[in-house]
């Protein structure tokens, strides 16, 4: 029993799909033994948009919490395994080259590894930085083995899923009902307002039930039923530096193997994702409808499919930005009503989690003091700012100029954080350092080197190394991850065990986001 | 590619310079870089060097070893500061470095602290302080140190060292001069700067000239006088303008604690070596004279003549730019807010790592310097949140920053720490400073709101009844520091 006569007693979340069943379950998880009534109101008749099948390894955190055993999990949801993302085409066309969850190579001298490694390519070398990361090769041999917990080579990496998130938010929703979640069917009709503070009192919905609350988790996509519709919080756009506003997705038949990696294909005027799942591969185009049509976007994404398709397709339209506040007076806006980011890295799913995880971490009483809202603002701001900044970056670090897409986005004035990052790179070599946010050293040095940003010049510690000596390290670091990736099993043997019920690893493997 | 450093000057002869001069030759030297130190040399100011957590890694990098260091140098070591205000000998309380008690069932500890204190309106008094559960605050209060042992209770403790400051700048300039740095015991007069603003030459006193591809500047000769770089101040949070500082023989234990207590016009800081203590009087010269100040220190230390008093200035602020062209500023030329509990050398020696985290070729790179400038100036600003909470105790009308207003209505408000980019502490040390200044949480974790307190005492006696158990097994600090002295 609560014994505050402040503490919130009634949360309500407005959407199902996956961002309001995994707030319904987490909340349903911190509440389960308190008297805090927990309610989602969700209409069949209200599509979900049902992408973002692809994850980052935080999800393996958001499971741990609710007490989920994984290889349950992987089953319900139909998983593969992910290790990283391969970016096609995206520096000049023909290329290609792996963002993976862990490092390239190891810090030598306190200088980061890359350094030297363009020390070697400035003296001859043509190794690709991807032959010294250990998730880069498991993926280009399609194997799977869980990182271990030691400080050991095999602790470099990390790993994700890739799900069918609208089996995702189906068996959080029976995870949730399990834990006394209340679940409405109908349409919000009406939101009733305080008159005096404007924060939400109740709503009506057209089964004909008033559903009161004292939080209210707006989860009801683009729109932004309460936070925009009813609140009016306001929207920040970022179609001048991520201007694709339209996607077509559509699931097809798996013809090979699953890969144990995301693969986003640049194309003429955006990308094309392939997402393989146990049972069928997930596909989409997103694009900027300036430089392509619906159809012309259509017939490429059906020209790329690996089999038969196994649905209609499904158009979706986005603004591309972040809602000026995600948390305003008593409601939190999580996941698509708090802003949208092309899934080009995944984040989907994981700005869902982060806002759940704020949310908890700063939940409130019935008053709402402004240090909760502003700290959940001001945290979730500097994330997505950041995310956005790494997006941005995928498409201006190009040398394609084959279509007026192209050309736009590699000649765009980028924001300012971004323009002194990239600045200090082509000069030094160097990535911008921070502690907080999602994309650290190594992903940025994917990019940079996966997409021909060749820095100026290096790390002057480094040329004083003879070539020889460089050459040594590197030589023996390959080595190193080329035996170590021999000995893994594959990908599907990995999988064989989760369906098997011969999966134990999981519980040993390190939790670490990025390796060791 | 452009030309690589082969020769860099540092400016002044202070801790600062040395510092920075071993640090440049053991990390330069062997690439053959060289390395000179200009200046004629000065006393350096008497006092205890508190070192901070940057010191560890600092020291490991030049290779001095702890156990040397303390052997060779008489040092000590530290597990926190006891804070106290003269007017309330009820709000003495000890903020130490290390994390008190463990996350349970994924909610903090203190948040445990915060639900029985919010369910016992605070009855008990210093029963519910931090301090109680924190085993190194224990630790101190009894004399006893450990130093953390891995995969153990002990893991997760955190230590600072202190030195004498004149027998630790000896140390570092004897390393800095046998790893091969050049001492030029003049002063710099003149600085000749080429077209792109770079310093390419320095006149001394003695009519020498000397050819540089990079400067650091510990005398404020070269971004006061050259390049007339301005400041920003601190002074609305950091009021103190003047120090008075003394040391006396002390025939008690050597405490693990420094001391940092609020006077009705000042701040005394102690600190504590063996058989010896440290003073420092801080104060602002409009509400308390040199001459009181020094009757007040000659009240604390009577056998002392006054000739053994050392009067310095106390300037908070912090440069605009730390790293303009091929200069960077560093010491109390780079800036300052006190040194309550980041002295000025973290500031150097995180200097030093960042410099070479981006290490430079002779051509000037502005995006080098601008992200240089972005991350010292932000961690000057944090180590004033720092400070400024700390002096908030002592002075109620101080100006606090905005990013520390908002770090203590949101603990307040939620027993939650803000965490900011470059931020000097970690999350469990704002935890134990905001509770060692008197800020308690208004509310706690909402997974303990079904707690009973029942339960919750129990669950925190049994942390004090560990902590205990861990303390009588510990030894004390005066018996360790002998038995290193003696290993020697």
């Amino acid at each position: 029993m609560h014994k505050d006569k402040d503490s919130i007693r009634r949360i309500a979340i407005v959407g199902g799909g996956t961002a309001g069943w995994m707030t319904a379950a987490a909340l349903a998880k911190l509440f389960e033994h308190s008297d805090c009534q927990i309610q989602l109101i969700e209409s069949e008749q209200i599509g979900t948009v049902g992408v973002g099948e692809a994850t980052l390894p935080h999800l393996r955190f958001f499971n741990q919490r609710l007490g989920i055993d994984e290889p349950e999990f992987m089953k319900a949801v139909n998983a593969t395994y992910k290790l990283g993302i391969e970016f096609v085409n995206w520096g000049q066309l023909g290329d290609a080259y792996i963002h993976p969850f862990g490092d390239f190579g190891s810090p030598i001298n306190g200088i980061p590894f890359h350094q030297y490694w363009m020390q070697a390519q400035q003296q001859g070398s043509n190794t690709p930085i991807g032959d010294y990361s250990l998730p880069v090769e498991m993926c280009k041999r399609n194997k799977f083995m869980f990182p271990a917990q030691d400080r050991s080579l095999l602790s470099t990496y990390s790993f994700a899923y890739h799900i069918d998130a609208s089996l995702y938010a189906k068996y959080l929703r029976g995870y949730s009902e399990a834990l006394g979640l209340v679940r409405h069917e109908g349409k919000v009709i009406k939101v009733n307002q305080n008159s005096a503070s404007g924060f939400i009192e109740s709503l009506d919905i057209d089964s004909g039930q008033n559903i009161e609350a004292d939080l209210f988790i707006d989860c009801s996509g683009f729109r932004g039923l309460l936070i925009e519709q009813t609140l009016e919080t306001g929207y920040q756009h970022w179609n001048h530096w991520l201007p694709c506003d339209r996607a077509i997705a559509i699931p097809c038949e798996s013809t090979s193997e699953p890969l144990p990696y995301t693969r986003a294909t640049a194309d003429k005027a955006g990308w094309r994702w392939r997402i393989p799942l146990q049972h069928r591969v997930g596909n989409g185009h997103v694009y900027c409808s300036d430089f392509i049509s619906d159809d012309e976007a259509l017939d490429s994404l059906l020209s790329g499919l690996d089999g038969k398709p196994l649905a209609e397709p499904n158009f979706l339209r986005f603004n591309t930005g972040r809602r000026n506040k995600m948390w305003n007076k008593n409601v939190v806006a999580i996941g698509l009503s708090a802003g949208f980011l092309e899934p080009l890295e995944s984040t989907g799913i994981h700005l869902i989690q982060l806002g759940i995880m704020k949310l908890m971490e700063f939940f409130p009483n019935r008053q709402i003091a402004s240090a909760y809202t502003d700290e959940f603002n001001r945290v979730m701001t500097m994330e997505v700012e950041r995310i956005k900044d790494f997006l941005v970056l995928h498409y201006n670090a190009t040398e394609r100029n084959d279509s007026e897409f192209w050309k736009y986005v590699s000649n765009m004035n980028l924001p300012d954080d971004l323009q002194h990052k990239m600045d200090l790179f082509k000069t030094t070599g160097r990535v911008v350092k921070y502690q907080e946010g999602l994309f650290l050293e190594p992903s940025w040095v994917a990019v940079y080197l996966g997409q021909r940003v060749q820095p100026s010049n290096i790390d002057a510690r480094v040329s004083t190394y003879s070539q020889a000596q460089i050459e040594s390290v590197l030589s023996r670091f390959k080595m190193g991850v080329d035996a170590a990736v021999s000995e893994m099993p594959s990908h599907l043997d990995a999988l064989s065990n989760v369906a098997q019920n011969n999966n134990d690893g999981w519980k040993n493997a390190s939790m670490s986001l990025y390796g060791d | 590619m452009n030309k690589p450093i082969q020769s860099i000057v540092v400016v002044g002869t202070d801790l600062h310079a040395w510092t920075i001069a071993l640090g440049l030759i053991v990390e330069l030297g062997h690439k053959g870089v060289s390395i000179k130190v200009v200046g004629r040399p000065q006393d350096e100011r008497q006092g205890v060097l508190s070192l901070d957590s940057s010191a560890h890694s600092f020291h490991q990098r030049l290779g001095l070893k702890e156990a040397s260091l303390i052997s060779t140098m008489g040092g000590s070591y530290r597990y926190g500061i006891k804070l106290s205000n003269q007017s309330s000998h009820s709000s003495e309380r000890i903020f130490s470095y290390s994390a008190t008690g463990e996350m349970l069932n994924r909610v903090d500890f203190h948040q445990y602290l915060s639900r029985l204190n919010l369910s016992r309106l605070r009855l008990l008094a210093k029963e519910a302080d931090l301090e109680q559960y924190s085993l190194t605050a224990q630790a101190a209060l009894e004399g006893k140190f450990s130093h953390p042992a891995a995969d153990s209770k002990l893991a997760k403790i955190d230590y600072n060292l202190q030195f004498d400051r004149r027998r630790y700048l000896s140390l570092l300039k004897n390393a800095a001069m046998n790893h091969g740095v050049s001492l030029i015991e003049h002063d710099v007069v003149a600085a000749k700067q080429s077209d792109d603003g770079a310093i390419s030459r320095l006149d001394l006193t003695s009519g020498d000239s000397i050819l540089t591809d990079f400067v650091f500047d510990c005398s404020g000769f070269i971004f006061d006088q050259v390049l007339n770089i301005q400041h920003e101040s601190f002074a609305d949070t950091v009021r103190f303008n003047r120090c008075l500082s003394w040391s006396a023989s002390c025939g008690e234990a050597t405490s693990l604690l420094n001391g940092v207590k609020g006077l009705q016009h000042g701040c005394l800081v102690t600190q504590s070596l063996p058989g010896r203590m440290a003073y420092t009087l801080n104060y602002h010269d409009q509400q308390l004279t040199d001459k009181q100040a020094l009757e007040m220190a000659s009240g604390l230390s009577q056998d002392l003549s006054p000739e053994q008093f050392e009067f310095g200035d106390l300037k908070a602020h912090m440069r605009v730019q730390h790293w303009v062209a091929n200069a960077v500023a560093i010491g109390s030329v780079a800036g300052s807010s006190g040194n309550f509990i980041f002295s000025e050398l973290f500031h150097t020696q995180t200097a030093l790592a960042r410099w070479l985290d981006l290490y430079p070729n002779q051509e000037i790179n502005p995006h080098l310097s601008a992200q240089y400038n972005n991350s010292t100036a932000t961690e000057y600003r944090r180590v004033l949140d720092v400070h400024g909470l700390l002096l908030s105790i002592v002075d109620n009308n101080i100006a606090l920053p905005a990013t520390l207003e908002h770090r203590i209505q949101l603990f307040a408000a939620t027993g939650n720490v803000a965490f900011y980019e470059e931020d000097v502490f970690d999350r469990h040390q704002w935890v134990n400073l905001l509770m060692a200044c008197g800020i308690w949480p208004q509310r706690c974790d909402v997974m303990l709101s079904d707690h009973s307190a029942q339960t919750i005492s129990e669950l925190l006696a049994a942390v004090k009844s560990d902590n205990q158990a861990l303390i009588a097994s510990m030894p004390s600090l005066d018996a360790l520091l002998a038995a290193i002295r003696q290993a020697a």
